[in-house]
C-alpha cells in the first residue's frame, strides 16, 4: 500500500498537490474503516475459537475417538456430522450417522469435513462473520455470509469428491438431511437448508471442469480488473 | 507420555459407569489394571475436574468421593443441540455437513435426486 502511495507520488507526510488540508482526512477515513473491519475480524476469530475450545473440552471427556475413522463418536440418535476446525482439530459424527451411513458414504462425509479443516475455511467464516457484524445495516454483508458458507460447503464437496464415488457423497447428503428434518424443534429450521438442494444439484449436473490455468486467469482478471483504474490514473505522464 | 486430558477422560469415564460416589483410590485400583498410575496424579486430576465443575465431592471418612455433576447423556445432547445450532449461542465456529432443513426442502432434495436418477438411467 505504502509502496502503491509512493509510487503515486504519495508520501504520508506530503500533501495531494492541490487538495491543501483535505489531504489527510482522505487516507485517514479509508484507512480506519480497514482498521475497523480488522479489529471485528480478529474478535470474531477469538471469538469462534473460545467457542470451539469450549465445546471442544466437552467433547473430549464425552465422545469416544475412533483411530480407525479418524474422528470422535457421540453418542447419540440424531444423525449428525461436523468439525471443530483450528490448530486442535477434530471430527464429530454421531452413532446415528454411523448407522444411517453405508461405509462409503460415512468416508465421504468424513473427507468432506477433514476439507474444513485442511482449507480452513473457518477463517473465512469468521471474515464474513465480521464483515455482516461490522457493517450489519448493508444487505450485502448479511448475503456475502450466507452465500459463502454454501460456497465453502460446495469447495468441501469438489474435495471430497476427488477421492470418492459422487453417488457415495449426494446420496449421504441426501439421507442425512432427510433424517434431520424430524428433529427439528416446533418449525425452527435454520437457514441454509435451500443450500443442500443447490449443493445437490451441482454435484449431479458437474460436468467436466474447466482447465485449472483458465481458471487461474479467470481469478487474475477478476482480481486485477478493479485494481486497473488507479493504476493507470497514477501512473505519472498519464 | 499421556496427555492430562486422556486421565480426566478415563476417570469421568468410570464415574459415569459406576453411577456412585467414589473414591480415588477406586479409580486408581482399577486404571492400575490395565497401565500404572500414581495415586497423587489421580488426586491431582480429580480434583481439577472438580475445579472444573465436572464432579461434585463429598468427605467421607478421611477421604474424597467423587461423583459427575451430570450425566454423560445430558453432555452429549448439550453438544448436540450446539453443533445442530439449535442452542442460543449459534455461530458459525462450527461447520456441519449439513444444515437442519424444512420437510418442503427435504423433498426438493429427494426430486432432484429422483431426476437425477431418471436422466442418468435413459
Amino acid at each position: 500500500m505504502s509502496g502503491l502511495l509512493r509510487f503515486c507520488g504519495l508520501t504520508p507526510d506530503a500533501r495531494i498537490p492541490g487538495t491543501g488540508p483535505v489531504g489527510v482526512p482522505a487516507i485517514a477515513a479509508p484507512a480506519s474503516v480497514a482498521l475497523i473491519a480488522l479489529a471485528f475480524f480478529g474478535h470474531e476469530v477469538l471469538r469462534a475459537r473460545r467457542v470451539r475450545a469450549r465445546h471442544r473440552s466437552v467433547l473430549d471427556l464425552v465422545g469416544r475417538r475412533s483411530a480407525r475413522l479418524r474422528a470422535t463418536v457421540l453418542d447419540h440418535d440424531t444423525p449428525a456430522a461436523y468439525c471443530l476446525p483450528g490448530r486442535r482439530p477434530r471430527i464429530v459424527v454421531s452413532a446415528g450417522a454411523l448407522r444411517l451411513l453405508s461405509p462409503a458414504q460415512l468416508e465421504s462425509v468424513l473427507e468432506h469435513e477433514r476439507a474444513h479443516i485442511a482449507g480452513r475455511h473457518h477463517l473465512a467464516l469468521a471474515a464474513t462473520e465480521a464483515f455482516a457484524r461490522a457493517f450489519r445495516w448493508l444487505p450485502l454483508a448479511r448475503e456475502a455470509r450466507a452465500q459463502t458458507a454454501l460456497l465453502l460447503e460446495m469447495a468441501a464437496d469438489d474435495r471430497a469428491l476427488r477421492r470418492h464415488p459422487r453417488q457415495a457423497l449426494v446420496s449421504a447428503l441426501c439421507a442425512m438431511a432427510a433424517s434431520q428434518a424430524p428433529h427439528a424443534p416446533g418449525g425452527a429450521f435454520t437457514v441454509g437448508g435451500p443450500g443442500a438442494v443447490v449443493r445437490l444439484r451441482r454435484m449431479l449436473d458437474a460436468r467436466r471442469r474447466p482447465h485449472p490455468a483458465l481458471c487461474g486467469v479467470l481469478a487474475a482478471v477478476a482480481v486485477g480488473l478493479p485494481l486497473l483504474p488507479p493504476l493507470l490514473g497514477c501512473t505519472p505522464g498519464m | 507420555m499421556r496427555r492430562l486430558g486422556e486421565l480426566e477422560a478415563e476417570i469421568m469415564d468410570r464415574l459415569w459407569a459406576w453411577q456412585r460416589p467414589t473414591t480415588v483410590r477406586e479409580i486408581v485400583d482399577d486404571i492400575n489394571e490395565h497401565r500404572p498410575v500414581a495415586y497423587t496424579t489421580v488426586m491431582t486430576v480429580a480434583s481439577i475436574l472438580y475445579n472444573k465443575g465436572w464432579l461434585l465431592r463429598a468427605k467421607e471418612g478421611r477421604a474424597w468421593v467423587y461423583s459427575p455433576v451430570r450425566s454423560r447423556e445430558e453432555y452429549t445432547a448439550a453438544l448436540m443441540e450446539d453443533a445442530l445450532g439449535t442452542s442460543e449461542d449459534r455461530s458459525a465456529a462450527l461447520t456441519h455437513f449439513v444444515e437442519q432443513m424444512g420437510p418442503e426442502e427435504v423433498s426438493a432434495l429427494r426430486k432432484a435426486l429422483r431426476t437425477a436418477g431418471r436422466r442418468t438411467k435413459a
